[in-house]
């Protein structure tokens, strides 16, 4: 017993060395398997939520995504929704209104000099609460709006 | 009241997120066994009833008023934020005056150890049921429909027992027992009641400065 | 035996030392250039070329001494705390070329460029397992240090050596077991009942993460905000919690290790450290006494930089859960009763094969984290010197 209990601590810490360069060397490997395995994603609180809508115009288009109120167990009361525009050529003043949610009413309007980074903000809707920022990206501007249920 | 059961069942979760970073460390500062903590539970549940009691007889009594102002209901949030920091502060404190050296702590806190218990969770049960939460808001609503308090109530308790299935493994935290364990509560109680502090003041001087 | 006799015997075995240590060290030779070339070829940049000649002879003579002088905290502490100063100019110099500054913001956030901290990791468990999501504004798989790549080295040293992590790979404990050093002698103590701050810190922001689902630790309490990256200044709560990070740094990292001699940051406030202490209890390695060869002087328990051995536990054998496998009890026992130890192998019993068994990973684990980092700081302290100019 205490013979075999010797052998598997060394075969263990043997393996110790092959994990740790099991670790590096197939990273990617793990790292890919991993995601796989477990569906994690980044949380929408970072990434501004799945797109629902996108509106293309000539040299940019619009994405919205969905309204993000992510809570533990449930829903959360307040939450944002984010708007981007992205481009190789977004006008200079971002002057537009915007229905997220898809019923064919507006629901907030926003303008937005990219050079001055002066905004203005109109809510439209009861649950839209108010402009959160707008912020510069790597492909654009995202506008994050604050909304409530 | 079924209704009000089956709405508790759904969103207890939500309740349950906003108790844990307050009740947790009190069961591990208590170093009770599992079935003292049952007791404790209760007793917690006790306050967060009677939160939800007076938050639902407020907005009965003001009709809706409170519930749909949400400049009046924030400044409640805040201010129950810094009591319940303030109690958890005050109870590490009067835990572990030894081990923190503050001796004038044992004159403030000088009746018997079972009344300064059975407060201080039922306080901190309380200050929890305050915050009101979307599952709460939406029971308030389909309670406002009764024509009298006395069925509004009893709906109510339906989604208070509805929630506090959710809390039944808690107790269970009572098999972590020892000295260390009640050491590492009452720092988590401190550490909670500091965060809970600056989240009250920051919500309270939003709100004042909004108004 | 005559002197000339005995000093041939002396020489021959001093050959024999030097020939065997050689050949220990066969092996971290090899796998070092692979591992900081990353498998691909030797760099071609004359600047970059020195550098990684320069990180190339230090690491591998660090383990040369280690072994040859049977010294494992000495010489591991002088790599420990290059390591962690280089690590510090090359990521903020990297953050300030890919980004352009060492400061993020909301637009940071967004793009998913914020490199994954192990400190993270027990602060997104909760939400990860309810709702499927990670409370960190990083990238999943791509870019430095993504999310699930920090996710896999983590999960790999936890399974090799357990809370050695704190010791032999983290990118910050460098810093405070550098200042611990400069305390020749203590002129503080702590009382032990603090190393269960740590603990307290960890359920604290576990269960508060959890509610706010936001990495509580990262937006208040993380000292190493003050040679990393962090949050740019554009309100009061920003400048609050710009404040308690650099005094954090200032008194955790710095003033207590000097005046203690302890690793203050890691043994008292860390929880990531302890966090990770619960790995050492599935670990294959630990930290034995053998009972038989110790004299009860407690220079071990006075040594301890992280106070993980206690009158207890040292009257068990054994180290405390909390160790980092640093290896200062060992080299400072009188006795040599203390050893790295394998689970379900004798006490005291081939110390030398446990010791060497523990070394190969360790090493090998801290030479690859903290290998590249190294070299790019040298790249960029050398650039520095002949351009002025870290880019």
């Amino acid at each position: 017993m205490i013979k075999l209990k010797a052998f598997l601590g060394y075969t263990a810490a043997v393996l110790s060395l092959f994990v740790v360069l099991a670790t590096f060397i197939a990273n990617d490997f793990w790292a890919k398997e991993f995601v796989n395995i477990t569906s994690l994603k980044v949380s929408p609180i970072y990434t501004g939520g799945e797109v629902n809508k996108t509106i293309s115009f000539k040299d940019y288009n619009i994405k919205i995504h969905k309204p993000v109120f992510q809570g533990l167990f449930s829903d959360r009361s307040k939450g944002f929704v984010e708007i981007d525009y992205a481009g190789k050529n977004i006008p200079t003043v971002i002057s537009q209104s915007i229905d997220f949610d898809g019923d064919g009413k507006y629901d907030f309007y926003i303008k937005y000099d990219t050079k001055n980074d002066k905004s203005e903000f109109k809510s439209l809707n009861r649950n839209v609460v108010s402009l959160q920022g707008v912020y510069k990206i790597t492909t654009g501007y995202a506008v994050r709006v604050n909304l409530k249920k | 009241m079924f209704k009000g059961f089956i709405l508790g069942l759904s969103s207890g979760g939500y309740c349950l997120a906003s108790c844990i970073p307050v009740f947790v460390p009190y069961i591990l500062s208590e170093d009770k066994k599992t079935k003292w903590n049952f007791i404790c539970l209760s007793k917690f549940m006790l306050g967060r009833l009677l939160g939800y009691i007076l938050f639902a007889l407020l907005a009965w009594i003001t009709g809706n008023f409170i519930i749909k102002q949400s400049h009046y209901k924030e400044i409640i949030f805040a201010l129950s934020y810094i009591f319940l920091s303030f109690t958890l502060i005050v109870y590490t404190f009067s835990k572990s005056h030894r081990f923190c050296n503050i001796k004038y702590f044992s004159k403030f806190s000088n009746y018997s150890n079972k009344e300064k218990g059975f407060t201080t969770v039922v306080l901190l049960g309380f200050l929890t049921g305050i915050n009101v939460c979307p599952p709460f808001i939406l029971a308030f609503s389909d309670a406002a429909f009764f024509t009298n308090i006395l069925s509004s109530i009893f709906y109510f308790a339906a989604f208070f027992v509805g929630t506090a299935v959710y809390f039944i493994p808690i107790p269970f935290i009572g098999v972590l027992k020892g000295k260390q364990i009640k050491l590492i509560g009452q720092m988590c109680s401190l550490i909670i009641g500091v965060f809970y502090m600056y989240s009250g003041i920051m919500m309270l001087f939003k709100e004042m400065m909004l108004q | 035996m005559n002197n000339l006799e005995s000093k041939k015997i002396a020489e021959t075995s001093t050959v024999k030392k030097f020939t065997k240590s050689v050949a220990a060290c066969i092996p971290i030779l090899l796998l070092s250039i692979v591992l900081l070339s990353g498998g691909s070829s030797l760099p071609k940049e004359p600047l970059m070329k020195i550098s990684f000649s320069i990180g190339y002879v230090f690491i591998n003579v660090i383990f040369f001494l280690m072994v040859y002088t049977k010294k494992t905290y000495k010489y591991r502490k002088i790599f420990f705390v290059i390591y962690a100063l280089l690590f510090a100019v090359s990521f903020m110099t990297n953050l300030i070329e890919v980004r352009g500054s060492i400061f993020y913001n909301e637009s940071t956030f967004i793009n998913g460029g914020t490199p994954f901290c192990h400190m993270v990791i027990p602060m997104i468990i909760i939400p990860a397992a309810l709702t499927k999501t990670i409370i960190f504004p990083g990238s999943l798989l791509t870019g430095f240090a993504s999310i699930a790549s920090m996710i896999v080295i983590w999960l790999g040293a936890s399974i090799a050596f357990g809370r050695g992590w704190c010791s032999w790979a983290c990118f910050y404990g460098g810093l405070d077991e550098g200042c611990s050093s400069l305390c020749k002698k203590p002129k503080l103590k702590i009382n032990r009942k603090w190393t269960y701050l740590s603990f307290a810190i960890l359920i604290s922001i576990v269960l508060l993460s959890a509610a706010t689902l936001a990495p509580v630790y990262c937006d208040w309490l993380c000292p190493f905000k003050a040679v990393t990256e962090a949050e740019q200044i554009t309100s009061t709560i920003v400048l609050i919690k710009t404040i308690v990070f650099y005094a954090l740094f200032l008194i955790l990292v710095i003033i207590l290790p000097i005046l203690t001699g302890k690793r203050t940051q890691c043994g008292l406030f860390c929880p990531f450290g302890a966090f990770q202490s619960f790995s050492n209890k599935i670990n294959i390695f630990e930290i034995r006494i053998d009972k038989n060869k110790c004299l009860n002087c407690k220079k071990c328990v006075r040594e301890c930089p992280t106070y993980s051995i206690d009158e207890n536990s040292l009257a068990n054998g054994k180290a405390l859960m909390t160790c980092t496998k640093c290896g200062k009890c060992i080299d400072t026992c009188p006795a040599s009763a203390v050893s790295y130890h394998i689970k379900g192998t004798k006490i005291g019993v081939k110390t030398n094969l446990s010791r060497y068994l523990f070394l190969y990973p360790a090493y090998i684990f801290a030479l690859t984290i903290g290998g590249g980092a190294m070299i790019k700081g040298v790249y960029r302290l050398l650039k520095l010197i002949t351009t002025g100019s870290f880019f």
